[in-house]
């Protein structure tokens, strides 16, 4: 905002109103719950995207559009590949106009998105990954997804299994069409590469990427991470884990 | 970069709505606890408002800056009819999470019940305007919006807004003014007015915060 007379006189008057009133405190919307209350309209903006083109009837100016629109959105995949130097593969036959195509470069992964198909590199390198941003990034690609940061206050009585990032006590999930969605997983030497088609997540269904040491040792966030889909209502957190590393007594004798 | 939001809001793309959510989600939200003094209802008042945003997309001016004025009026519109709005929505808010009546941290909780007391205060304060002065109030002042802005989110010419805030300003003292003689007969001129985001005691000894204010 620009400072102008205007805007100071507002300003002052805001400032004395404001004395005639106790504060109002400044109540904030917890991070769980800002996730839960967003999935909520995404899937209920998801499910209007799904139901509604079926009702239309096609005709030729339609079948114009679902050729022009591919071919538009190569182009924008281009552009934004050319901009960012990452080379992307555009696909003529693209559809799923909800996937929004191009590379985002963040500290510690790679996100790339094609029009079918979704890659995300996580570095494997010490670097505090920012998940919230990873969430926002995914959802600015249009991909129905839950990033979970372990938590260690999380009571949702899930629990995690030995040292490895497995799950016991989710409700619905894991949901057993992973695969049919394309979702693969890859140690790849310089980072672990996640694979996903989104257009082939089930409905109902949500990715969900979980980082279990991104609160207790962020540095060493991407040493365990994992992906899958989950069914019905997500879980409103998932548990946090501790990092030991197996090298340290040998790092002391040395 | 508002532009393309607003084009992208416009055209239903669902990536910009996650991006309104994320950039205005816990201002409507902040906006809908003050106005209840209720978590819940908040809750279900920003959900209510993005589904609202959603079925009003195409009302939304090509050009423009920040959608927070649009949203807060969309807010400002579910608060005063919340049943109508959600009867509006009967199918997605069945599938609304449920509310979270407990925090998940000790820490929240005890911010929030220190919150409960501080909003029933200027919940209390609030309630002796007029509810068309009240919601020019609350956008201006408590979410610090200019008059062009509420004037955008209510729909409504600026004078208007610009005469609703004078007469809440003139309501408002002339509550002051009898609150100080009588507390001033009542208990002598003993109070001191609490730190602003510190814990009241309760509404009461918050009013008197209008006393130490004109000193």
């Amino acid at each position: 905002m620009n400072a102008t007379p205007q805007s100071r006189s507002e300003q002052a008057e805001r400032e004395e109103l404001a004395r005639l009133l106790p504060a109002a405190a400044d109540p904030d919307l917890s991070p769980s719950r800002h996730l839960l209350l967003k999935e909520h309209l995404m899937n209920t903006v998801a499910d209007h995207h799904r139901t509604t083109p079926a009702k239309r009837p096609r005709s030729r100016r339609t079948l114009a559009l679902r050729i022009a629109i591919p071919a538009g959105l190569a182009a924008a995949g281009i552009a934004i590949a050319s901009l960012t130097g990452h080379p992307l593969s555009s696909s003529p036959q693209a559809s799923g106009p909800t996937v929004t195509t191009g590379t985002i470069s963040a500290v510690g992964y790679t996100l790339q998105s094609s029009n079918h198909l979704v890659t995300l590199t996580v570095v494997n390198a010490e670097n505090k990954i920012d998940l919230a941003g990873l969430q926002h990034n995914l959802d600015r690609l249009g991909i129905r997804a839950h990033v979970y940061a372990g938590d260690p206050g999380c009571s949702d009585g899930i629990r995690a299994v030995g040292n490895a990032p497995d799950l016991e006590g989710l409700r619905d999930a894991p949901a057993g069409d992973a695969a049919k969605s394309g979702l693969t997983f890859a140690d790849q030497g310089q980072g672990t590469v996640m694979e996903v088609v989104p257009d082939k997540i089930p409905a109902g269904d949500t990715l969900f990427l979980y980082f279990p040491l991104a609160e207790t040792s962020p540095v060493n966030t991407f040493r365990d991470w994992v992906a899958g889909l989950l069914q019905g209502t997500a879980p409103t957190c998932l548990p946090a884990q501790t990092y030991t590393n197996p090298f340290a007594a040998q790092e002391h004798q040395h | 970069m508002d532009i393309s939001i607003r084009a992208g809001v416009r055209a239903g793309n669902p990536a910009a709505f996650g991006q309104i959510f994320e950039e205005h989600g816990r201002a409507v939200h902040r906006y809908a606890v003050r106005v209840t003094g209720d978590w819940a209802t908040a809750e279900d008042v920003v959900s209510l408002t993005f589904l609202e945003a959603w079925r009003l997309r195409a009302k939304v001016e090509p050009d423009g800056e920040s959608l927070r004025p649009w949203l807060l009026g969309i807010a400002t519109n579910v608060l005063r009819n919340t049943r109508r709005a959600a009867r509006r929505h009967t199918n997605a808010m069945a599938h609304l999470p449920l509310p979270a009546v407990v925090p998940d941290f000790a820490d929240e909780l005890a911010g929030r019940i220190a919150d409960a007391a501080q909003l029933a205060a200027a919940k209390a304060a609030l309630e002796q305007l007029r509810p068309a002065e009240r919601e020019v109030f609350a956008l201006c002042v408590w979410e610090g919006l200019d008059h062009a802005a509420v004037a955008e989110a209510l729909g409504k010419p600026v004078g208007t807004i610009r005469s609703r805030l004078s007469r809440a300003r003139k309501r408002l003292q002339e509550l002051t003014e009898k609150q100080l003689s009588a507390s001033a007969s009542a208990q002598g001129n003993m109070q001191r007015r609490p730190a602003r985001g510190q814990v009241l005691d309760d509404c009461a000894s918050a009013a008197t915060t209008l006393k130490e204010t004109h000193r």
